[in-house]
């Protein structure tokens, strides 16, 4: 998997202060999109254990809140298993003490099912789900684009029933 | 690039007119010694040189650097000679003089004269007159201070502050007012005495606040801080008085008449309870709203608004009831914050007076288990929207103050700690800290650990104050129980809780009891002189340059001859002082907000008396720009901070060493520059031109600070300038920029507790603007034009016009309207360059986004 940037000390990508992981490679291409050169699956750079150590070491002072992951399309089948490899690794160092948010353009109960979207599901705290409508554009909403993009409580949260958060 | 001429009025420059001047001394000389076109050509070109890099600059300085440039060419002295008698011949030919003009220009709106305080100004009638007063005095002290000190000022080396003031007029720095002393024993205002009661209610003594801050600032000349834990427990009075005015009114009802016959009670307990609160907290609302009201609005007589900050210290409550109270209190004024103030076009913009101090208590507020957490989330979205309130942690200062907790006087200002020997009847009430320890737990490292368990104290007529600010360093002599002189007692027992801060009982016969009492309010600082470091370091590094030698060894010693003459500035300064007679202002020193003296007695003679009660400043700016001179490394880097250190270790142990042999307390002082940023840079460039990182901007760092152009993350920052704290424990405040558009709260009190953990004081920084053209409310971008001016400019609509859209920004300490054309270049240009301190480091460079 590829990425295209790491962003330290990030405030507009969850809550507190966290670090910001953008994978590279999306199919949903939205209208408006914010990151299109993250598109293709090639853009960016490699996402080496070296480079994971680094998020990692980044997320170990007290202050940090935990991790985010953007793109591009994190939960794009061919992203999954490089995502749930960054997660497996965040849980091992950090248990629950720290906490995971993820964006993706799909709907919830879109998202493309392999075992690792299960395991993501189950590990990630917060979804920021559906895609970026520039109709429903809405910058003063905090971590979404548009206002049909849900904050989601995923450890709340099923199919049948989808629990969001209220953020301020 | 504009020049300011003598008036303060500004032209703009021109080559011609330099040119005329010397063709005039030119033809005014003998035949032999004239100069002929091509070196008056070389002459002017030097003087062209020597501007490189300024935008505004005085007629003086372009004389100063003609006539440097007239003397390279010895041949032709005559020439530079006549040019200097020409000018002064100029002068005196004047129809008005220098004062004048300078008068004048206030009066038609023309001058470029800046205050100290950027937030004065000059087109209002009530501060041109402060300003016409301001000129006049400078040109006394110009004529009475000592002559090597107003040239060392004048050329940018040192600068005394508020010279439009101090020493001509008989006023000081800034306060901590005692409002405590002045609700329980009456004051004064004009004729009127004042003595709240029981019957007070809390609405009433919010009024009375804001008539006392608005009468101390026409007594000083800097800001003041008063604390709300002196009103807190006016809301428990106001809370009886609305609970037996709701019972009154219920008897008087038909059916409470009867139930009074039947003694029985018409209401039920929990429905009246409700009820009380809830009209407690109507009263608290309007009280808060009528003095946020009053102190903007008001007018001192220095023609500002004044400059008050809050205290909101929980650890100040005496008691579980007030601390509730407290916090009632401190949720009302942080939602009001919140709101916000309308501007002149009906926007809600941020209120720049009072300022707000909150503390971080461990145990009440910073961590979310503690009870008043929420109030620390409630000042983190406080932030968000204001920049306010300021943050000051009660564990670092406890750390830095010897276990005080002591808030800054105004915006920065820092008092130490002290004690003193006070007698008590006996019957007098006090707070235990034992009594309240289960509610508070005191953070103690291991100064305050030793503070607060099982030391001894000897007795107290023994201490000699002058000699020893800190009785703690005589308590620790003793060494048990037995060896103790009579009447003295161990210190663990007997601790009296002042606000937070621990007293002891010494003494106790029949009649009284003496006690060992922490003194907060009711103090004051007498002035500042603040050393331009960064001058040192360069004048040093070209010593050494032209006759070798190390860079750093040079600068400690030409950095003592200069702290000598600041040292010798400040004696003088305190001496006028002295002079100040308690009847200047009966406000401060009869009637209670300071202290209680007789209408007649000098401050001298008090100051004398109680040689720690005040301070008196040695400022400091540049260490950033020192670390570049001197070793061509930032002060963040190791090595930086090793000389930077090095240097504030050094001045607190010239000020040691002045405060044993003068009785002075001199206290190091991290300056707030206002137009004094501009005034040093442009010294520094004019004395040694344009140096990489050192001379290329318009503004010298403040104090410890790092550079506002260097990337670095909040929490590092914080980290590192923390350490300055306890070397610069006579003012600092920190500061980090936040991003102006974020809705996250978590990640603001993330760096809260952070501060918490590191820093005495702190604040965070952002821009922020209403747009009157678009309505755009939020961030607003800040660029700089070809010839150095600012604009703003509203990122939504494009609007850059200064008189539609309302920007508001961290100046020093404090905030104040950047877009008016009231802010000096220097600070602008200081705004212009910093940078984020969160969403502030990336992997890989901006690429496909």
């Amino acid at each position: 998997m590829n990425i295209t940037n790491i962003k330290y000390f990030s405030t507009v990508n969850g809550t507190g202060v966290r670090t910001a992981v953008f994978v590279s490679g999306c199919n949903l291409h939205c209208d408006g999109c914010f990151n299109t050169g993250a598109w293709s699956f090639k853009s960016g750079y490699e996402f080496s254990q070296e480079l994971i150590d680094k998020v990692l070491e980044s997320i170990e002072p007290e202050y940090i809140a935990g991790l985010s992951i953007l793109g591009g399309e994190p939960m794009d089948p061919k992203n999954q298993s490089g995502v749930a490899k960054l997660i497996k690794q965040f849980r091992d160092k950090f248990g629950d003490s720290k906490t995971i948010w993820l964006w993706t353009g799909y709907e919830y109960g879109e998202i493309p099912i392999t075992s690792d979207a299960f395991y993501i599901l189950a590990e990630v705290d917060v979804i920021v789900d559906g895609p970026f409508k520039a109709s429903k554009k809405d910058l003063s909403l905090p971590y979404r684009g548009s206002s049909n993009q849900r904050i989601i409580d995923a450890k709340k949260s099923t199919v049948a029933k989808i629990v969001t958060l209220d953020v301020e | 690039m504009e020049v300011i001429k003598v008036s303060g009025k500004t032209q703009e420059f021109s080559v011609a007119k330099i040119e005329r001047a010397i063709n005039l001394a030119n033809k005014a000389v003998d035949v032999e010694q004239r100069m002929d076109d091509a070196t008056i050509q070389k002459v002017i070109n030097n003087v062209v040189k020597m501007l490189d890099g300024f935008t505004s600059v005085s007629v003086d300085d372009i004389h100063d650097m003609v006539e440097r440039s007239l003397m390279k060419y010895p041949s032709h002295y005559q020439v530079a000679k006549e040019y200097i008698t020409y000018r002064d011949r100029k002068k005196k030919n004047k129809k008005f003089n220098e004062i004048e003009e300078q008068v004048l220009a206030v009066i038609d709106g023309t001058s470029t004269l800046r205050g100290d305080n950027a937030n004065k100004r000059i087109d209002l009638n009530s501060s041109a007159r402060d300003y016409i007063a301001g000129i006049t005095c400078k040109s006394i002290a110009d004529k009475t201070l000592p002559k090597k000190i107003m040239k060392a000022h004048k050329s940018g080396l040192i600068h005394w502050h508020d010279l439009d003031y101090s020493p001509v007029q008989k006023l000081h720095n800034c306060d901590l007012v005692n409002v405590d002393n002045m609700f329980a024993e009456g004051f004064q205002m004009g004729d009127t005495r004042i003595e709240p009661n029981d019957e007070t209610p809390f609405e009433t003594a919010c009024n009375l606040l804001a008539q006392i801050n608005l009468q101390v600032s026409s007594c000083q000349y800097g800001g003041q801080t008063v604390s709300w834990s002196h009103l807190v427990p006016f809301i428990d009075k106001s809370r009886k008085q609305i609970r037996k005015k709701l019972i009154e009114d219920m008897y008087s009802t038909p059916n409470g008449k009867l139930c009074k016959k039947l003694h029985i009670k018409p209401y039920n307990e929990k429905w009246l309870n409700e009820k009380v609160e809830e009209k407690l907290r109507e009263e608290i609302y309007k009280g808060v709203k009528t003095y946020q009201y009053q102190v903007l609005c008001h007018s001192s007589s220095n023609g500002q608004t004044p400059f008050v900050s809050n205290n909101l210290c929980l650890r100040e409550a005496m008691t579980q009831r007030e601390l509730d109270d407290y916090a009632m209190l401190i949720e009302e004024i942080l939602k009001r914050r919140i709101k916000g103030v309308k501007d002149a076009s009906g926007h809600y913009i941020s209120p720049l007076f009072p300022k707000l101090l909150y503390w971080t208590c461990d145990g009440l507020n910073v961590n979310p288990e503690d009870p008043y957490f929420y109030l620390t989330q409630l000042a983190a979205k406080c932030e968000l929207k204001r920049t306010q309130p300021d943050i000051v942690s009660e564990r670092e200062t406890r750390r830095v103050k010897k276990g005080q907790i002591i808030p800054s006087m105004g915006c920065r200002s820092l008092l130490g700690p002290t004690w003193e020997l006070k007698s008590y009847p006996i019957n007098t009430k006090f707070h235990y800290v034992s009594a309240f320890d289960d509610v508070i737990s005191y953070p103690c490292d291991d100064l305050t650990l030793d503070y607060f368990s099982g030391l001894t104290i000897l007795n107290m007529s023994e201490i000699d104050f002058v000699n020893c600010t800190y009785p703690y360093e005589y308590f620790t002599e003793a060494k048990s129980f037995e060896e103790l002189p009579n009447g003295s007692y161990p210190i663990g027992v007997y601790r009296i809780n002042f606000r937070g801060n621990t007293g002891w009982l010494l003494e106790k016969n029949d009649n009284e009891v003496k006690i060992c009492e922490p003194i907060v309010y009711g103090r004051w600082n007498n002035g500042v002189i603040t050393i331009n470091i960064p001058h040192v370091a360069l004048e040093a590094k070209k010593e050494v340059e032209e006759n070798g030698g190390d860079p750093v060894e040079k600068f400690f010693e030409i950095f003592t001859e200069r702290m000598e003459l600041v040292h010798e500035g400040l004696k003088v300064r305190y001496d006028y002082c002295k002079n100040i007679v308690a009847k200047n202002s009966p406000i401060l020193w009869q009637h209670g907000a300071l202290a209680r003296m007789d209408e007649n007695k000098t401050l001298g003679e008090y100051m004398e008396e109680h040689p720690t009660l005040c301070t008196i400043s040695v400022g400091y700016v540049g260490l950033y720009e020192t670390c570049e001179a001197l070793i061509g490394e930032s002060n963040t880097s190791e090595n930086g901070r090793l000389l930077s250190k090095r240097i504030l270790e050094y001045m607190n142990t010239l000020c040691n060493s002045w405060k044993a042999n003068d009785k002075i307390n001199y206290a190091i002082y991290g300056t707030p520059e206002e137009s004094l940023t501009y005034k040093f840079a442009m010294a520094n460039r004019k004395d040694f031109g344009l140096i990489d990182k050192v001379t290329d901007k318009d503004y010298v760092v403040n104090s410890y600070h790092v550079d506002p152009r260097e990337h670095i993350d909040a929490f590092r920052k914080i980290e590192i300038e923390g350490e300055y704290l306890a070397l610069s424990s006579g003012g600092a405040v920190s500061y980090v920029e936040i991003l102006d558009h974020t809705h996250n709260v978590d990640a603001i009190v993330s760096i809260i507790q952070w501060m918490h953990k590191n820093i005495v004081y702190a604040e965070f920084n952002k821009k922020i603007a209403v747009c009157h053209v678009c309505g755009h409310e939020g961030g607003i971008e800040l660029i700089k034009t070809e010839n150095g001016d600012f604009k703003f400019i509203c990122p939504n609509c494009g609007n850059s016009d200064d008189d539609k859209m309302d920007v508001t920004a961290r100046l020093c300490g404090y905030l104040g309207k950047v877009n008016a054309g009231n802010t000096n270049k220097g600070r602008l240009d200081d705004i212009y360059h910093r940078v984020l301190h969160t969403d502030c480091k990336e992997e890989f460079e901006t690429e496909g986004e």
